[in-house]
């Protein structure tokens, strides 16, 4: 399935960060947002899709829930943040380290009282529901049953981030020359199976080029890449110093770990 | 959904090709490049002089950070522009703590705003030369279907020999990209007082080379006159007078007055279509008048 990288059109379903973190979790806190308000109700819905994927994959993984267990879990996890106003909290005070370790180090919090959140769940009704994409699960458990079972919440972070940096590489892409530069680096970079790349002379007859413009494509577009990665991180976090921590530790480790 | 191999592959890229991070200490920095001095600023962001790394003389233009989109726009259209003569040359473009940045070959000459600033009124000889330059330069963008939109003073550089550059295309336009406006319809964007009725209006169907040719002629008037031809002590006031369309008379030449009123038509069917026409209008001006024929022979 290829749609995370192809032109969104706007729409994030299913995927990826929104715009900018805070105006989301301020719309989820904001004092006014009853229960069952449309405001606050699209808030929960849209901070559900954003992060569900490394808290479904912890559940999974680490917690060894069963599928539908951890399905419902995770509705209950970001439920639980609402209820128990951990977000507003987290808005009021500067110091309260990133973002993703918050959820991560709330993850493990909730799971001790997993069941009387489920309880909770399972009476609130009314409750809004958000639907977890079926395709997504199934790509995310096939990565599961294939990559170490270290870390699921940051390498499922990490992935998240790289497949919005990736849409957001097709999305700018306007001119013909930026085009093939996101061609080239799909077919180079995203799409080969395994070690196995096509050849600059390969990509360049399949796209109508030179060898040496898939060359320079390369280098620009791995480039842009690795800007876009940063630009997502830093709308995630509170200042440059923490986006570069941030990067450090997201994917300044060792490929593969 | 993407293999594992490939997010293992695409997480190195993130690492390795990350840009720079700027250390403390650095705040005269903006990526690989040692900022020299602020030469101006403008709603879009901020022009410094600047130095790389081998110590060659750059522009550096670091835009606010919302301005990303038309960063992209102008990343892409200086991209396309790169190898034209008349077009300032972008030679790096990245993004820092400060925002996106542009990395652009410095104009030592300044910008024709700074020329007007210290000449006050150029002859009209030489202010027609400088603007049938850029009309010409502006001709092989129009050719290429793109239009620049925010013509002005400040937007013509000049290089160190005198010859002038064309800059600044935040707010281009590619007429063949349906996709890429960045201005709602009605909304009006670019220096009043340069603007093209039509422009000011936000008529996005009626924009084209004629536009450019529009605010060329207004620069052309300042040159030769010292002062722009539409002022006003409010936006609104400059608006009104571009749309009532009355010029003075420049007072030097009335061919060139006549050219100057072709290119400053209220109606963009009464001006040059391109500036290619224009371009040809202002060398048919500036010709020597034919030698008289020797009546002895």
């Amino acid at each position: 399935m290829h749609t995370l990288y192809t032109r969104t059109g706007g729409s994030r379903e299913g995927s990826g960060f929104p715009r900018t973190r805070w105006s989301l979790v301020a719309r989820v806190v904001q004092p006014d947002s009853r229960a069952g308000s449309r405001t606050r109700d699209d808030a929960l819905t849209e901070l559900v899709s954003s992060y569900w994927r490394p808290v479904y994959r912890t559940l999974r993984v680490r917690y060894r829930r069963q599928r539908e267990e951890a399905e419902d879990l995770t509705q209950a996890y970001f439920l639980s943040l609402i209820e128990d106003r951990t977000l507003e909290r987290f808005v009021a005070d500067p110091a309260a380290g990133r973002f993703r370790s918050l959820l991560r180090a709330l993850l493990e919090t909730f799971v001790r009282d997993a069941d009387r959140y489920a309880r909770r769940q399972k009476r609130g009704g009314d409750r809004v529901h958000v639907p977890l994409d079926p395709s997504t699960i199934e790509a995310l458990e096939a990565r599961i049953a294939r990559e170490p079972e270290e870390d699921p919440f940051d390498r499922e972070w990490r992935s998240l981030v790289i497949d919005q940096a990736l849409a957001d590489l097709a999305n700018e892409a306007r001119s013909p020359l930026a085009q093939r530069r996101v061609q080239v680096f799909l077919a180079y970079e995203v799409e080969p199976k395994g070690e196995e790349r096509p050849t600059y002379a390969e990509l360049a007859r399949r796209l109508g080029a030179q060898p040496h413009d898939v060359k320079n494509d390369l280098v620009a577009s791995r480039r842009r890449f690795a800007e876009l990665i940063l630009d997502r991180i830093r709308e995630e976090t509170r200042d440059e110093a923490e986006a570069r921590e941030e990067l450090r530790s997201l994917f300044g480790r060792a490929p593969g770990a | 959904m993407i293999e594992p191999e490939a997010y293992r592959r695409l997480a190195e890229l993130a690492w390795v090709h990350a840009p720079p991070a700027e250390e403390p200490g650095d705040e005269d920095k903006v990526g690989r490049y040692t900022l020299v001095e602020r030469l101006g600023a403008g709603a879009a962001g901020v022009v410094f002089h600047a130095v790389d790394p081998e110590g060659h003389a750059v522009a550096i233009k670091v835009l606010r950070r919302r301005r990303g989109s038309r960063y992209l726009r102008e990343v892409e259209l200086l991209e396309r522009t790169a190898q034209r003569p008349g077009v300032v040359a972008l030679l790096d473009a990245g993004r820092s703590s400060r925002g996106p940045y542009l990395v652009l070959e410095l104009a030592e000459g300044g910008s024709l705003r700074s020329v007007l600033t210290r000449r006050g009124v150029l002859p009209w000889r030489e202010a027609a030369e400088l603007v049938a330059q850029v009309a010409e330069s502006l001709g092989e963008l129009h050719q290429d279907g793109i239009i620049h939109r925010d013509l002005k003073p400040e937007n013509i550089l000049l290089q160190g020999d005198g010859r002038p550059l064309l800059s600044d295309f935040g707010l281009a336009k590619d007429l063949g990209d349906e996709d890429g406006e960045l201005t709602a319809a009605g909304f009006a964007l670019g220096t009043v007082g340069y603007m093209a009725p039509e422009l000011l209006d936000g008529r996005r169907d009626q924009l084209g080379p004629w536009t450019d040719v529009f605010a060329l002629g207004a620069v052309l008037y300042e040159l030769a006159s010292g002062r722009p031809p539409f002022q006003g002590k409010t936006l609104n006031e400059a608006a009104r007078s571009i749309k009532a369309g009355q010029v003075k008379s420049l007072g030097v030449d009335p061919a060139l007055d006549a050219l100057v009123r072709t290119c400053l038509a209220t109606d963009p069917a009464a001006r040059f279509p391109s500036a290619r026409e224009l371009a040809r209008a202002l060398r048919a001006l500036l010709a020597p008048p034919p030698e008289p024929a020797d009546e002895s022979e």
